[in-house]
């Protein structure tokens, strides 16, 4: 018995499922097939970006994103893209609780790679969470420019047959094969996996160090641009649908504990505003969320899905300071899919 | 191109095995089935680069010492195991990118989504190759997402491509660290250059790419 994923997914002919006529094991097999493949194959929880962030010798920079995992990965892949500001140096990366490593980092963009660092987990888990990683640059070391970083859940080769990864036995639903009830091998087993397949996309991770000196800061009360005009197209769920549902992030704290803040996402598709209130955050940063329903899903029958056709659906992020003497702190924004 | 028939999700199909148990499905189940794994499948599609400007007027990485009129690595990212789609292809990148100008030189940038290894010599090449979008020339000194010299923003992937990329991926397959082995990947890194008259004078200030499956043959 086996539940490998393929690299190649398969695609089910609709129209081999007829009245009156026996399924056949091509169209089982193909859709165990591409259960496994989306079961196997994990999301992006940070699309790749530029954090603009310079450390110095000695400096350490942590960066933080919520993310809503698949819970099939048991390895997250990060990857660090870092340039020596004026001279090469070298780091060392830990992400998560996961084992640090010592990189050198190029001076020069032209021969610089990004760096691939492996988080292996201790469990698999698709609740909403936290992830980090944490780059230290080291005392002999030249100011570093952290210039990319991205990650992704690694593949899988083959999935459990069991209520943790919903993997399908492809070898029972071959030719000649009886037709198996059991939870794994069945059409019952397919529907299952099926409800568990949709992952939820991360549209944006945006992250700073979370502390004072490196994050967003406002102690003025005016509103001052984060992000300006972020890509978030949503995934086409139903038939007719033409905007899909987004849980939006940010990571924020204040000077004291009497300053308050807020962050407002702007869909510019239809200029409506989700505004994030922190009423008295203290000083130690922490999440906090709201929900949005009307951002554009793809249109499928244009070539790149644009919707409105040709017209990037964008939102555009502001910060301030609402209450309080102290400064308002920005350190990280977050969106993705709520299914 | 997109597989599913109806172009989004059938509801009320049963979600557990035990809804299924010990009966004969219905043909009409069958059919709610095979369409909702097609477009499960198609819809998997992943963001795999989301940067967008801080600034309207600053940030954003030039490059240092670089010579006016050539192609210079600005941002990679990656490599990406990138979805491989039912006809044997990589799922087609949805790609966009932006910047300014310093000093009114003459600017553009250049996104692609390239084998490992082959950056080089996809981003650099004289007419942008397929897998490769390139912007209209600007001049302007405000950071924004610039127009492509394409009609759509897609970057296909061929049957080259993918032979490129392929590789064996180390992976493990259980928790903490246990049953390391491989598995096969199309590895791609986004990669985003700048091209300016005037050396370092381009700057590249906000990035996008993502999978994208439609109903539109690429």
């Amino acid at each position: 018995m086996s539940a490998g994923v393929p690299m190649r997914r398969s695609s089910i002919r609709e129209a081999d499922v007829r009245n009156g006529v026996a399924v056949s094991s091509r169209t089982h097999t193909a859709a165990a097939e591409i259960l496994n493949w989306c079961g196997g194959n994990g999301e992006c929880l940070v699309p790749g970006y530029d954090p603009d962030v310079e450390i110095l010798a000695g400096g350490t920079a942590t960066f933080r994103f919520y993310v809503a995992p698949t819970g099939r990965a048991v390895r997250r892949t990060w990857h660090v893209y870092a340039l020596g500001s004026s001279a090469s140096g070298s780091i060392t990366v830990t992400p998560g609780s996961a084992a640090a490593v010592a990189l050198d980092v190029s001076y020069s963009s032209a021969g610089a790679v990004p760096f691939t660092v492996n988080e292996d987990l201790a469990a698999k888990s698709s609740a909403a969470q936290e992830i980090q990683i944490k780059i230290d640059n080291a005392a002999s070391s030249g100011t570093v420019r952290i210039s990319g970083l991205d990650c992704y859940e690694a593949p899988r080769a083959v999935l459990d047959m069991g209520t943790s990864d919903y993997g399908i036995d492809v070898v029972t639903e071959g030719v000649r094969e009886t037709i198996s009830s059991r939870a794994y091998s069945s059409l019952g087993g397919i529907a299952a996996a099926l409800a568990l397949a949709t992952q939820r996309r991360q549209y944006l991770n945006y992250a700073r160090p979370d502390v004072a000196a490196s994050c967003w800061t406002d102690a003025t009360g005016v509103a001052v641009l984060a992000l300006d005009t972020v890509p978030i197209l949503t995934r086409k769920l139903l038939p007719a649908a033409t905007t899909g549902s987004v849980r939006l992030w940010a990571l924020c704290a204040a000077s004291d504990a009497s300053t308050d803040g807020e962050v407002v996402f702007t869909n510019n598709a239809t200029a409506a505003a989700q505004t994030i209130t922190f009423t008295n955050p203290g000083t130690t940063f922490a999440w906090a969320s709201a929900d949005a329903t009307d951002y554009p899903c793809e249109l499928l029958t244009e070539d790149d899905g644009l919707r409105p056709a040709d017209t990037f659906a964008t939102c555009t992020i502001t910060y301030r300071r609402t209450g309080g003497a102290g400064t308002f702190y920005l350190a990280a924004l977050g969106a993705y899919e709520i299914p | 191109m997109s597989t599913s028939t109806r172009g989004g999700l059938a509801l009320g199909m049963p979600a557990t095995a035990a809804a299924l148990d010990d009966r004969a499905a219905r043909t009409s189940e069958w059919m709610g089935v095979t369409n909702n794994v097609n477009h499960t499948a198609d819809q998997r599609s992943r963001v795999l680069v989301c940067y967008p400007a801080r600034s309207l007027t600053a940030g954003g990485l030039s490059v240092k010492g670089t010579s006016a009129s050539t192609w210079v690595r600005a941002y990679s990212w990656g490599p990406f195991p990138v979805l491989v789609g039912s006809d044997g292809l990589p799922y087609p990148i949805r790609a966009r990118i932006g910047g300014r100008s310093i000093g009114g030189a003459t600017s553009k940038l250049r996104i692609g989504v390239c084998a490992v290894g082959n950056a080089p010599t996809d981003m650099a090449a004289t007419t942008a190759p397929a897998n490769v979008i390139e912007t209209a020339t600007f001049t302007d000194a405000a950071n924004a997402w610039r127009a492509p010299t394409v009609a759509d923003q897609l970057l296909a992937l061929d049957a080259l491509h993918l032979s490129l990329s392929a590789q064996a991926l180390p992976i493990v397959d259980a928790v903490s660290s246990a049953s390391p082995r491989t598995v096969a990947a199309a590895m791609f890194t986004i990669e985003a250059y700048v091209h300016s008259t005037t050396a370092a004078s381009c700057v590249c200030t906000q990035v996008y790419a993502a999978e994208y499956v439609g109903t539109v043959a690429t």
